[in-house]
C-alpha cells in the first residue's frame, strides 16, 4: 500500500511545509543561540531535515507492518524500538558523513557536531514518535471513514432489501405459472391442485414472516426448499429430480433467511427450466465448528455449456452474504464434469 | 383449423387441451416443449394457430418468431413479461397472461379466428413483432435459418458482423452465417462493452481484436485472431480508443 502522504495533494503539501518549518527553525536555533555561521546553520539544518523527512516517509511500512489491531502490543513496541534505532542511526551516520565532507576543515563545526550528539538523538526520537503518531492517525481515520461508508451502505441496503423483499423472494414466473399449474390440476386431480394451494400459501407465509435479518435454523429453511421443489416438481414434471442430503448435525445451524431458495431457484432456472431433457439438482450440506457448508449443484443442459460467470440471482446472494458476514468470498461457484456447483460458506455466528 | 402448442409445463399444456375440446374445428397436430422443435414443427406443419409460450426450454418464444418461414396466428400464453404486453397490444396477435379463465380463451380464439380472415399475419409482420418483443438486456445469442438448419450462435462466438445489402453476415471462427436484419438492429442490441462499429461495415468483437495496425496517414485496419483484417473509420477508431482507453 502506498504511503498516504504522498498519495495526496494536500498530504504532499503539509509534508513540505512542515519540513520547512523544522529546517527553518533549526536554522534560526543553530545560527542565534550557537552562532554558528549562517552558510554552516542552513547546509546543517537543511541536511539533518531533508534526510530526516525521507527516512520517516519509510516509517509508514513500519507502521503498516505494526497493525494495532493485529499484532500484540510488545511485538509493535519491540518493531518500533527497532526500527526508530535504525532510522535514528542511518540519519545521524549520513548527515554527520555529508556535513564533514563538506567542511572538512572547519575544527569548530566538527567538534559541535560530536558534542551536539545526545541532541541530535532527542531530536530524533521526537521526529521518529511524530511520524509515528501521524501514521497512526491516518490509519485510524481510513478505518473509520471505511466503517461509516460500510455502515451506510449496509442501511441502504437494508432497506432497499426491506422494500422489495416480497418481490425478490418470491419470483412472479414461479408465482404465476404455479397458479396456472393450479388452475389446470382443478379440472384434471382437485386433490393434487388443493395440496399445491397449500404448499404455496406455506411458502409464502415463511417468506412473509421472513426479514432480510432475521436468521433462521437450517431445518426451517430445507423444509421450506422442500415444498418449494415439490411445487416445482408439478410444473416441470420428470424434467426435475432433486435430492437433499443433510446429515441430522447441520440441522440446527443459524443461517440466514431465505438464503437457500433462490440457490434451488438459480438451480432450477439453469438447469432445469432450460432444458427440455431430464436433469437433476442435488444440495449437500456439511458443517463443523466454525461454518456450514452448503453445496448445490444441477446438470447443465448442452446449449449453456459454454455459459461462464455468475447470473443475477447468484451475484445478489453473494451480496447479501458478504454484508451479513463482511467477507466476500463466502459463495464460488464452479463448472465440474458438465455440473454447474454453487457453494456456499455460512460462519457459524457468535452470540 | 390447425394447432401447435409450444408450452414446457405439462399442467399448462393439459390446460390448453381442456380449454380446447368444445372448439371441434380445432385440431392440435402437435406439442413441443422446447423452442427449436417447436419453430422446427411451424416451419414443417404449417398450422393456421399456434400457442406460445415465451419463458421456453433452447429457445425463447421471441427467438422462435425469428425463424419462422410461415406466418400462423400467434396467441401467446405467459406468467409475467411486463416488456412483451405493449408489444402485443401493438401488433394483430393475442396474448394470455397466466393463468387465464376459459372465457378469455375463447375470446382469444374468435379473434383469431377472424384475423385469419381478415388480415392474416405475414412472415413480415411476425419479424416486426420479433423485433419489438426484444427485451431490454443485450443479446446473448443470435438465432440464424439457413435453408439446411437452425443455428443458435452464442455472441461470445462472434468475431465481427459485416454489412451486405439488406443482411448481416456474421461471422465466428468456424463458420459465417447470413441473417437478414439491419446493422442498427445489432448495434443496438449488442452488448456495447463488447461489441464496437468499427466501420459502416463492420461491428467487431473487441475481445477477438489482436491488433490494430496503421493503414495510411490517419487510417487504421483492425487485425482479429483468424487473421480477418477490417476497416476502421474516423469514428470507429474513436469509439474503439473510448472503449479500450488506449
Amino acid at each position: 500500500m502506498q504511503n498516504p502522504i504522498l498519495s495526496k495533494k494536500l498530504g504532499i503539501i503539509v509534508f513540505a511545509i512542515w519540513w520547512t518549518a523544522m529546517a527553518l527553525a533549526q536554522f534560526a536555533a543553530l545560527s542565534i543561540f550557537y552562532g554558528l555561521k549562517t552558510e554552516i546553520s542552513a547546509i546543517d539544518s537543511l541536511v539533518y531535515n531533508i534526510i530526516f523527512a525521507a527516512l520517516s516517509l519509510g516509517i509508514w511500512y513500519w507502521v503498516r507492518y505494526s497493525d494495532l489491531e493485529k499484532q500484540k502490543i510488545f511485538n509493535i513496541v519491540l518493531n518500533h524500538l527497532a526500527s526508530a534505532t535504525l532510522s535514528i542511526l542511518i540519519w545521524i551516520t549520513i548527515s554527520d558523513f555529508i556535513l564533514k565532507s563538506i567542511f572538512p576543515n572547519d575544527n569548530s563545526y566538527i567538534d559541535f557536531l560530536n558534542t551536539s550528539l545526545p541532541w541530535r538523538i532527542a531530536i530524533g526520537t521526537f521526529y521518529y514518535i511524530l511520524s509515528g503518531l501521524i501514521y497512526y492517525l491516518i490509519i485510524y481515520i481510513q478505518n473509520f471513514r471505511e466503517q461509516t461508508m460500510r455502515e451506510s451502505e449496509i442501511k441502504t441496503l437494508v432497506r432497499d432489501a426491506e422494500l422489495n423483499w416480497l418481490k425478490h423472494q418470491i419470483n412472479p414466473h414461479f408465482l404465476f405459472n404455479s397458479l396456472n399449474s393450479i388452475s389446470s390440476l382443478t379440472m384434471s386431480n382437485p386433490e393434487k391442485a388443493q395440496e399445491m394451494v397449500i404448499r404455496l400459501s406455506d411458502l409464502l407465509r415463511y417468506s412473509l414472516k421472513q426479514s432480510s435479518q432475521s436468521f433462521v435454523s437450517i431445518s426451517d429453511e430445507i423444509s421450506n426448499c422442500v415444498k418449494y421443489l415439490e411445487i416445482e416438481k408439478v410444473r416441470f414434471g420428470k424434467r426435475l429430480n432433486y435430492s437433499i442430503s443433510a446429515p441430522d448435525a447441520v440441522m440446527d445451524f443459524q443461517v440466514p433467511a431465505m438464503i437457500l431458495q433462490p440457490l434451488f431457484e438459480n438451480a432450477i432456472k439453469h438447469g432445469i427450466a432450460s432444458s427440455s431433457e431430464q436433469g437433476e439438482v442435488k444440495a449437500v450440506f456439511e458443517s463443523n465448528q466454525n461454518f456450514l457448508k452448503i453445496i448445490i449443484s444441477n446438470t447443465m443442459p448442452e446449449e449453456s455449456q459454454n455459459a461462464k460467470g455468475m447470473g443475477v440471482g447468484l451475484v445478489n446472494i453473494s451480496r447479501r452474504l458478504s454484508l451479513l458476514y463482511g467477507q466476500n468470498d463466502l459463495l464460488k461457484s464452479n463448472i465440474v464434469d458438465s455440473n454447474y456447483i454453487v457453494e456456499v460458506i455460512i460462519p457459524k455466528l457468535n452470540r | 383449423m390447425k394447432a401447435i402448442i409450444i408450452e414446457d409445463e405439462e399442467p399448462a399444456r393439459d390446460l390448453l387441451r381442456k380449454y380446447l375440446e368444445p372448439f371441434t374445428d380445432i385440431e392440435v397436430i402437435g406439442e413441443y416443449i422446447d423452442g427449436y422443435e417447436g419453430a422446427k414443427a411451424i416451419n414443417k406443419l404449417k398450422p393456421d394457430v399456434v400457442f406460445l409460450d415465451i419463458q421456453l426450454p433452447r429457445l425463447t418464444g421471441i427467438e422462435v418468431l425469428e425463424l419462422l418461414e410461415h406466418a400462423p396466428m400467434l396467441i401467446f400464453t405467459t406468467a409475467y413479461d411486463e416488456y412483451a404486453l405493449k408489444a402485443f397490444e401493438k401488433n394483430a396477435v393475442d396474448y394470455l397472461l397466466k393463468p387465464f379463465s376459459r372465457d378469455r380463451f375463447s375470446q382469444a380464439i374468435e379473434r383469431a379466428k377472424s384475423r385469419i380472415s381478415s388480415q392474416p399475419n405475414t412472415e413480415q409482420s411476425i419479424q416486426q413483432l420479433a423485433e419489438n418483443l426484444t427485451t431490454e438486456s443485450h443479446l446473448t445469442r443470435i438465432v440464424v435459418k439457413s435453408p439446411k438448419a437452425m443455428n443458435v450462435i452464442p455472441v461470445d462466438d462472434i468475431l465481427y458482423l459485416e454489412a451486405q445489402d439488406d443482411y448481416v453476415m456474421i461471422h465466428t471462427s468456424e463458420s459465417r452465417h447470413m441473417k437478414k436484419q439491419t446493422m442498427k438492429y445489432f448495434e443496438d442490441r449488442l452488448n456495447p462493452d463488447q461489441f464496437v462499429r468499427i466501420h459502416r461495415s463492420f461491428i467487431a468483437n473487441v475481445s477477438h481484436i489482436t491488433k490494430l495496425e496503421p493503414y495510411s496517414k490517419d487510417a487504421f485496419i483492425a487485425v482479429l485472431k483468424n487473421g480477418a483484417k477490417l476497416n476502421v473509420s474516423n469514428s470507429g477508431y474513436k469509439a474503439l480508443k473510448e472503449r479500450l482507453s488506449f
